[in-house]
């Protein structure tokens, strides 16, 4: 293996992947990096190619179209800007958004589903295969660009979500595994971004906040929204930051925004008794994103016109005409999206009207304003008040228009207020659509030991169902208890065997543990053990194992274990038995196969 | 070679004889006195008893020895008188093997210097057949961006350079090759020469095997020079093709290049898809708008201006020849006809000063999309089904 020369972030983002890179050898202490952008060389319309800044994350089933690019041979599936294209003509062969599928649980992931719903005859990938592809387009496409210094050779890390849990963390690292990047490093997105701001800020980041400040990093991708929260402390006298808080899986970005204007668009023509087409809603989708930055950005405009043409040949002729109105933008959008609400208001469950789609999980409120209040009131326990953050952090495409922003911060400042808090501080400086994989690249730097580093650890606890054991009930089912093996924050590189808990496995059989988690449960200590399971406790997917006879056992035998959890270096989360008698260790893996019911 | 080991052996005898009587004389005369302590080691060393009898085979030994070599030293000239004996007519028959050796090295030479001409043209020809491919690749790389214009005019240039040196490169391959065949003419006289030297040959060959042996080793030399000859030719033949097959090669590529009289550059229709993709323009310019007011007009030509327009700010990036403001007035010292168009009352020379009307465009930048496999075609919007 070559010596690697490059640190490498890769933005794997929901609905655009981002690829940066900077030389190991301007990894020096205090300096701004150059942290460059890696151009993508991606498939277009009547077998061009171009490189690109940024791929968008689709991957489309070829009808006739010819393969371009040198490494695709036969391949049956273009990804990137075409398969874009492509995918808003022939909807049934597009998939789409195969990062929210990874982390859902309620389908096995590992099974070809994509694209949802599609008919029999068109190929079907599981979202694993999906990211691996994407993951695979990155790798050639460098190796194309850079020749011998091949990425698979390079320090590479990879962004997800805050929100993923262990299982979801697993699959990412067995999608690059399938790309041939054998070795990569996992960070979260909105410590992605934070880490952008410490690389990126004119003003040394350290004259910006202080000791004990609490910053929100507020994530709205194209369609995940994500929270972090970061604290300020103080470690041989210097600041220290540390990652404190993550917030669950939202699907809601600022595509639901475009779209849903577009539907406003659409049933004002449709009012006026003109039909139109599926195609038609997509490029009406697009000029309603054009005259939805007119209208925020230039301020004097009350209304925007939007046409689209026809579709046949006779553009003039078969064109229609709409307009968007500030009012359409700040009813739909502003009061849609970011919302008034008091910080004791929680999510409404129950959708009324909006866009949802009941395969993927989309978030049933719109309002980010209100799954923000929940997240913040939830890290409120305890002596630590975390829910009362000093600093907010924007990332995303949606907060560069300034109303967002404006919106956003004034209902933070209403709960500070109420609660006696100063109003928030605004930290400013990133770009906002590749703050994400400029962070991903500084990171590599901070794991060089030339930066400072976030320190993370476990995003959030994880347990262990374990059945009481209590005389059978007929009807009654035994209470189930939680076991903690890993405390919020936990470090990376930290092993631990839990003590005093022995359980009785049987050789030949499969094992099933149930698994939960929580982002709000911080003063539970590790192998505590919680007797009632309340709705602060969050179903993941299962443990399974299934012990292999090893020299001296044979099927049937009960064997003593013990559990030991591991914190990877790499940020993932791994469970083992280890035998009582002899030195054998069994992994837990990750049940991603059964659905949660 | 006997006669002179003949001698050294008798001189050795009658040293042996002298040694021999050295040591065993009873007195020692004043002048050996030196050699005196030599002496009486020598009789020392064997007993008193074995003296006569070594002395006596030394004699004999001695005796033998010195007949043995006067006899072989006497034995010389009988042995030169039996080779006078041979026949006279054998003398003349080395030259004539001289010559012909000496014409088959000419020939060999001469065989020499094709080869080097053949692998020299050879060479050439796979030097030509790289730039060939090199030209070739650059043309396709020429026809996918034809806008271009500098490139493809270095090409053109490169081209006929090309061809011009191609042509030079043929004529030095005909060269070698009437080079060979007048080679081939000489070595057929040379043959003939040859084959009357070997009936002349054949005469003397009663008298000698040795010169027998010798004509066939020359034909068999002769042979094989001919048969390389003959293959020399055939890979000149065969070179020459190629580099015929290359000349018409580069001839297509060349008309390809300058676009023969049907032939479109691929960015004609680039240029027209995306103008129809991205702002619908052909479209809008194929429609008769007259049947529609003005507001209908207005409203639906807002979008494909913006496509179009969209076009112009990345990919096709324009910027004015002048950046002054139109209708002010400029003042040029000199002008290049190609960038500045001058109208009314036009002067001889400069200064030329004037009102500006029109800013002019420049294409500053051109960023269309690399086209792998060129254009496959003439369609520049696909018919459009859609199966509910």
């Amino acid at each position: 293996m070559a010596k690697p020369k490059y640190l490498v972030g890769i933005d794997l983002g929901t609905t655009n992947t981002v690829v940066t890179y900077t030389p190991i050898s301007s990894a020096a202490e205090g300096a701004h990096p150059e942290i460059s952008l890696m151009p993508l060389v991606q498939e277009l319309a009547k077998g061009a190619i171009e490189k690109l800044e940024v791929m968008p994350s689709f991957i489309f089933e070829r009808l006739k179209e010819k393969p371009v690019l040198e490494w695709e041979d036969e391949s049956k599936f273009i990804i990137g800007e075409y398969a874009r294209e492509r995918g808003a003509e022939v909807p049934d062969r597009l998939i789409s958004s195969a990062k929210s599928w990874l982390c859902n649980t309620r389908i096995d992931r590992t099974q070809p589903l994509l694209p949802w719903n599609s008919p029999e005859e068109n190929t079907r990938i599981s979202p694993l295969t999906a990211m691996s592809m994407f993951l695979r387009h990155v790798r050639h496409a460098w190796n194309d660009e850079f020749g011998k210094d091949k990425l698979e050779d390079q320090k590479v890390v990879v962004t997800i979500p805050a929100s993923f849990d262990a299982a979801a963390r697993d699959l990412i690292v067995e999608a690059s595994r399938m790309a041939e990047l054998p070795s990569i490093t996992l960070l979260e997105e909105p410590q992605a971004a934070f880490y952008s701001w410490i690389s990126q800020s004119d003003k040394p980041w350290r004259q910006q906040v202080k000791r004990g400040d609490v910053v929100l990093v507020v994530d709205v991708g194209g369609g995940t929204t994500d929270f972090s929260l970061i604290e300020i402390s103080e470690a041989e006298g210097d600041l220290a930051l540390e990652r404190v808080a993550v917030g669950n899986h939202i699907l809601l970005g600022g595509d639901n925004m475009d779209l849903t204007l577009a539907y406003v668009a659409r049933s004002k023509l449709e009012e006026s008794k003109k039909k139109i087409t599926q195609w038609q809603t997509v490029q009406l989708s697009h000029q309603c994103r054009k005259a939805k930055e007119a209208l925020l950005n230039e301020g004097d405009k009350d209304s925007v016109p939007v046409v689209i043409s026809g579709r046949g040949s006779s553009v003039i002729g078969g064109s229609m005409k709409t307009s968007i109105d500030r009012a359409d933008i700040e009813k739909t959008l502003i009061d849609g999206f970011f919302p008034f609400c008091n910080m004791s208001d929680d999510p409404i469950e129950d959708t009324e009207g909006g866009v949802r789609e009941i395969s993927l999980m989309y978030a049933a409120d719109a309002a980010i304003t209100r799954h923000l209040a929940k997240f913040l009131r939830n890290q409120n326990s305890g002596d630590k008040h975390y829910g009362f953050p000093q600093a907010i952090l924007f990332n995303g495409g949606v907060f560069r228009s300034d109303i967002f922003r404006n919106r956003l911060i004034e209902v933070i400042n209403n709960w500070l207020s109420s609660a006696g808090k100063e109003p928030i501080k605004v930290l400013e400086g990133i770009e906002l659509s590749q703050a994400v994989a400029r962070g991903a690249s500084y990171f590599g730097i901070a794991r060089e030991g030339k930066g400072i580093r976030i320190r993370g650890g476990v995003s959030q606890a994880y347990y262990l169902g374990i059945e009481s054991s209590l005389p059978a009930v007929p009807g009654f089912k035994p209470p189930l208890k939680a076991l903690c093996v890993a405390k919020q924050g936990t470090e990376e590189g930290t092993v631990q065997d839990v003590p005093g808990r022995t359980f009785g496995l049987i050789i030949g059989k499969t094992a099933q543990f149930k698994f939960f988690k929580s982002n709000c449960r911080r003063e539970d200590e590790f192998a505590q053990m919680i007797d009632e399971l309340d709705e602060t406790f969050e179903d993941t997917s299962s443990l399974a194992i299934e012990l292999p006879a090893y020299e001296g056992m044979k099927p049937g035998d009960l064997v003593d274990v013990s559990l030991q959890v591991a914190i990877t270096e790499i940020g993932t989360l791994e469970i083992y038995c280890l035998a009582k008698s002899g030195n054998h260790r069994w992994k837990l893996e990750f049940n991603v196969r059964d659905a949660i019911k | 070679m006997k006669k002179a080991t003949a001698f050294i052996t008798l001189i050795l005898a009658i040293a042996a004889a002298a040694g021999v009587y050295l040591v065993y004389r009873e007195d020692i005369s004043p002048t050996l006195t030196e050699i005196e302590p030599a002496v009486s080691l020598f009789k020392g060393l064997i007993a008193e008893q074995w003296h006569t009898p070594i002395v006596a085979s030394i004699a004999v030994f001695w005796l033998f020895t010195l007949l043995l070599s006067i006899s072989v030293l006497f034995a010389r000239k009988p042995l030169a008188l039996v080779e006078q004996d041979k026949p006279v007519t054998a003398i003349d028959k080395p030259e004539k093997k001289d010559e012909i050796l000496k014409e088959v090295g000419l020939l060999r030479e001469k065989l020499f210097q094709a080869e080097t001409a053949v692998t020299e043209a050879r060479d050439k020809a796979n030097q030509l057949l790289a730039q060939n491919e090199n030209i070739k690749a650059q043309l396709e790389k020429f026809s996918a961006s034809s806008a271009e214009k500098n490139e493809s005019v270095e090409l053109k240039t490169q081209l006929d350079r090309l061809q011009s040196e191609l042509k030079a490169r043929g004529e030095a391959a005909e060269k070698a090759e009437s080079e060979l065949k007048s080679l081939q003419n000489e070595q057929r006289k040379i043959s003939e020469e040859l084959a009357a030297a070997r009936n002349k040959l054949e005469k003397t060959e009663n008298d000698s095997k040795a010169s027998k042996k010798e004509a066939e080793k020359t034909a068999g030399q002769l042979k094989s020079a001919q048969s390389e000859l003959s293959s020399k030719t055939e890979e000149a033949t065969s070179l020459r093709k190629q580099i015929e097959e290359l000349t018409a090669e580069l001839k297509a590529a060349q008309a390809d290049a300058r676009g023969g009289k049907n032939a479109v550059p691929p960015a004609a229709y680039q240029i027209l898809y995306m103008f129809q993709k991205e702002g619908r323009l052909i479209d809008l310019l194929k429609e008769d708008v007259s049947g529609y007011d003005d507001e209908t007009l207005g409203g639906a030509i807002r979008p494909i201006h913006e496509g179009c327009r969209k076009l112009l700010e990345d990919r096709l990036i324009l910027e004015p020849v002048l950046n002054e403001e139109e209708g002010s007035e400029v003042t040029l010292e000199e002008i290049d006809p190609e960038s500045i168009k001058l109208s009314g009352s036009v002067p001889a020379s400069g200064p030329y000063t004037g009102e500006l009307i029109h800013r002019g465009w420049r294409l500053k930048e051109c960023n269309l999309p690399e086209l792998v496999g060129g254009w496959k075609g003439n369609v520049i919007a696909p018919a459009e089904i859609e199966i509910s």
